[in-house]
């Protein structure tokens, strides 16, 4: 019967359908992989077309790689016989915060681990759950509660004594709280944390090429370049490039950047939130060192040599210890006078010497619209072709324009917006924006809308205007030859710095978010 | 046979009744109310649960009569056809029992939400099991009717009981619609909004900005102006003084997104392009969740917030530092955090 078959039908492949879901399917294995296709901007391919095509030597590259740096369900750095010999291991980045972090730290944990610690101190410790983030304290826990059931085992089957257990309950006891309010995430923890928050933008390798990394704009960070935009630190003076601080992430990660689709992630704890600026550092670290090594690369060569990879692996590395950061500061914020405004006005407008040139970017009303923010780029022969026709629509446009009568609003305004919609296309055809480093287009901020990425204290402007953005065409400014009407020339002081800060402060007039 | 299903679907009702007896116990109940105005919202929440709880209960306890009632003859000749879809009930049914112990984890641990996901599972199990051998599908019910010999009975309706349920329903729907109106008026009403306070639906204690994925507040500066450079702006923290009518304006940077805050009874959508005044009192002090209850896009799940209620001059104490630390001369991020 064709008439109960249907249902039957469509029932069996619902059930068929049900199950299948309910299989528990395990995600692949997340690995590293090497960066080959990256190209960070148009002078430095990362890798040359050799390296490319070498496919052995390419997975020499990635075992290295992953030598150094482990995999995503198992980051280590390695240590090369020096840091052995000296005792040191930055698997542990606990010890590198200060007293005061690590006093914010204990503290938080207490609060996020509040139930568990009450448990423990209970001594109700089967009531314990381990949060699904933290693998390697769930590892610790169940070895710690394997033991005791062996214990509690060996009591039942009169093995062990009622005194051991009690006396290994107090132990435990006092372990586990110290487990938990000096919890501080492995790199593996970290790993974890990374994987659920930051992955799906990020990448796996940090590449900012994440699955959701496409919708946005601006794109999220790469950290293998080791560049990071936003800083404290006075790197432009420093000669060298300078790494962040681990408060310079911390700030990141907990106000996240206004304008993008960073969102701030203060509802995870301290401690969660210092292993997630380790494992980025880690991240950072893994990609430079590739871009190093693939520098390196020698077609003759049989692999990398261990040496040139440990080499490469201690240089990179120490650029993001062992420094002695100069963080911008000043004696105090000065006060908003006319005159100060007026030299920043001055100063923003005009062209170097005279000024800074910030117009030149930021356009003359600070709106983001600057000429200097594009350059020519080159034309295929079809828009060659309709470059050409375009010129011939806009010359008959633009007399269109001239001939139209004032008083005909709607003609007239049909005419200017013809006109303008034909030179928009002009400029788009022939012009593009400058990409930073990152190979992205730069998009000067807008500054009349008082949204400031990296913080609206005067002091973050302070610091973007006096050392710049890394990676961006916007350079250090302090310190800038300057020559006034009169021919005296002088260097962009402290205070003239002060004077494009509280100058920009005043353009923010549209503050709608919008 | 027909008892089996009749007690089946007895579970039900009493299943139903039950999580809602149990739901305090096992903490699936709501939060804790902290607002002013929310013990109005849970009366009317509770008026409302009511009138479904005995209308369910009844509309169920009248279905186990039907089962009863209508079967007579029908689970043998059913059960002929359909016991096929023991195929069915039983893998599904070891498929539920087979994560029994996880689904007992994710009740502990509170998980409820995933704990639920895997109750479709069971019922469908539970159903495969009752058609299989009730044979209550339509094929059933026409080879009963055909062992019985029966016709079927043409009947056009009962004019007393339509008017009554229609009746009814309406006198309900009136109920609810007249006693919602003053928790409305309280909580909605511009003209309502607290007035005598510090702060006004003109002047806002701050404005909320819901942006893809997260919420910014931003306090005026000193003079209590929004547009100035002088405004405060903090991402994820709402921080508020308890017993305060706290008036502030909600707005969107892009698409809509709804400011949701359990403890306080209130939610509301922003919508880009409009500012939109709300207010609440909070009762007691403590932090609590500010979560985005409009799908905003694929970031909606993690766009969280805090609600700090602190008392008044905490409250003013951390303004006051906050104002001075816009100043703040750069020394301090020497030892952030």
């Amino acid at each position: 019967m064709p008439s109960t078959l249907r249902p039957r039908t469509l029932l069996l492949l619902g059930c068929a359908l049900l199950g299948a879901a309910c299989m528990r399917r395990e995600s692949p294995e997340l690995e590293f992989t090497l960066n080959a296709n990256l190209v960070s901007n148009e002078d430095s391919k990362l890798y040359s077309e050799a390296l490319a095509a070498d496919a052995g030597m390419q997975a020499n590259l990635l075992g290295s790689l992953e030598m150094l740096f482990g995999t995503p369900s198992a980051p280590r750095y390695m240590l090369p016989e020096d840091w052995v010999d000296q005792e040191y291991d930055p698997n542990d980045s606990s010890y590198e915060l200060s007293e005061a972090q690590w006093e914010a730290v204990v503290a938080d944990n207490e609060d996020r681990f509040a139930k568990e610690l009450e448990a423990v101190a209970r001594g109700n410790f089967d009531a314990v759950r381990i949060p699904a983030n933290a693998p390697d304290l769930a590892d610790v826990w169940a070895s710690w509660m394997a033991d005791l059931e062996d214990l509690r085992a060996g009591v039942a089957a009169g093995e062990s004594e009622e005194s051991e257990l009690t006396e290994f309950e107090e132990l435990f006891k006092e372990e586990a709280s110290y487990l938990f309010s000096e919890y501080y995430p492995s790199l593996r923890d970290a790993g974890e944390i990374y994987r659920r928050e930051c992955y799906h933008c990020h990448g796996i390798n940090g590449g900012g090429n994440g699955s959701t990394a496409d919708f946005l704009n601006p794109r999220p960070r790469d950290y293998r370049l080791g560049r990071f935009k936003y800083t404290a630190l006075n790197w432009s003076q420093s000669g060298s490039k300078a790494t962040p601080r681990r408060e310079d992430l911390l700030t990141i990660l907990e106000n996240g950047i206004y304008g993008t689709a960073m969102p701030s992630f203060k509802r995870f704890s301290k401690a969660e939130l210092h292993g997630m600026a380790d494992y980025v550092r880690l991240l950072a670290v893994r990609g430079e060192t590739e871009i190093l090594l693939a520098d390196s690369y020698d077609p003759d060569a049989f692999g990398f040599p261990l040496e040139t990879v440990v080499e490469t692996y201690d240089f990179v590395w120490n650029k993001w210890i062992g420094r002695d950061p100069e963080v911008i500061s000043v004696d105090e914020v000065p006060p908003v006078t006319e005159a100060m405004l007026a030299r920043g006005r001055e100063l923003f407008v005009f062209d170097a010497p005279r000024g800074a040139k910030c117009a030149s970017c930021h356009g003359v009303d600070g709106r983001g619209d600057g000429g200097s923010a594009f350059e020519p780029r080159t034309l295929t022969p079809e828009e060659q072709a309709e470059l050409e026709t375009l010129e011939g629509t806009i010359a008959d446009l633009e007399a269109a324009f001239e001939k139209a009568d004032p008083d005909d609003h709607h003609g007239y305004k049909a005419a200017a917006f013809a006109l303008e919609r034909a030179q928009n296309r002009r400029f788009e055809l022939t012009q593009k924006r400058i990409i930073d480093d990152w190979g992205n287009e730069i998009s000067p901020r807008d500054l009349t809308r008082g949204l400031y990425r990296f913080g609206r204290r005067p002091i973050d402007l302070f610091r973007r205007i006096h050392t710049g953005i890394q990676g961006t065409p916007m350079p250090a400014h302090y310190g800038m030859e300057l020559e006034d009407e009169d021919g005296n020339r002088q260097p962009l002081s402290e205070e003239d710095v002060w004077a494009l800060v509280h100058y920009v402060r005043s353009l923010a007039t549209n503050q709608h978010g919008g | 046979m027909r008892i089996l299903t009749f007690l089946l679907f007895l579970l039900v009702p009493i299943l139903g009744v039950w999580t809602f007896v149990a739901a305090d116990q096992y903490g699936w109940w709501f939060p804790e109310n902290v607002s002013t105005y929310g013990d109005s919202i849970d009366g009317l929440f509770n008026l409302i649960l009511w009138m479904v709880g005995i209308t369910f209960v009844g509309t169920e306890v009248l279905l186990c009569w039907c089962v009863i009632r209508y079967t007579r003859g029908m689970s043998i000749a059913g059960q002929r056809q359909n016991r096929w879809l023991w195929l069915a009930a039983l893998p599904l049914g070891y498929l539920f029992f087979a994560q029994w112990g996880r689904m007992n984890e994710l009740l502990a641990d509170g998980e409820y939400i995933r704990f639920m996901m895997y109750m479709p599972i069971g019922l469908l199990a539970l159903t495969c099991a009752i058609l299989a051998e009730t044979g209550a599908t339509d094929e059933g019910a026409a080879l009963a009717r055909e062992a019985q010999e029966g016709k079927s009975i043409y009947t056009h309706g009962n004019h007393t009981l339509e008017l009554w349920w229609t009746a009814i329903p309406a006198g309900l729907l009136l109920i609810i619609a007249f006693s919602q109106m003053g928790a409305w008026k309280e909580v909605k009403f511009d003209d309502q909004f607290p007035s005598d306070g510090a702060y006004t639906i003109e002047t806002p204690m701050a404005q909320v900005y819901a942006s893809q994925f997260d919420w910014r507040v931003r306090y005026p500066d000193a003079q209590g102006d929004f547009e100035g450079a002088d405004v405060l702006e903090t991402p994820f923290e709402f921080r508020v003084p308890v017993d305060t009518d706290v008036v502030f304006h909600l707005k969107s940077r892009d698409v809509l997104h709804s400011f949701f805050v359990p403890n306080f009874r209130l939610k509301q959508d922003a919508v880009p392009g409009m500012t939109i005044p709300m207010w609440f009192n909070s009762r007691e002090t403590g932090e609590f969740d500010l979560i985005c209850a409009e799908l905003c896009g694929w970031g909606h799940y993690k766009m969280a917030g805090r609600i700090v209620v602190m008392e008044k001059d905490d409250y003013e104490a951390w303004l006051a530092n906050a104002r001075e630390e816009l100043y703040s001369n750069g020394l301090d991020d020497l030892e952030v955090n």
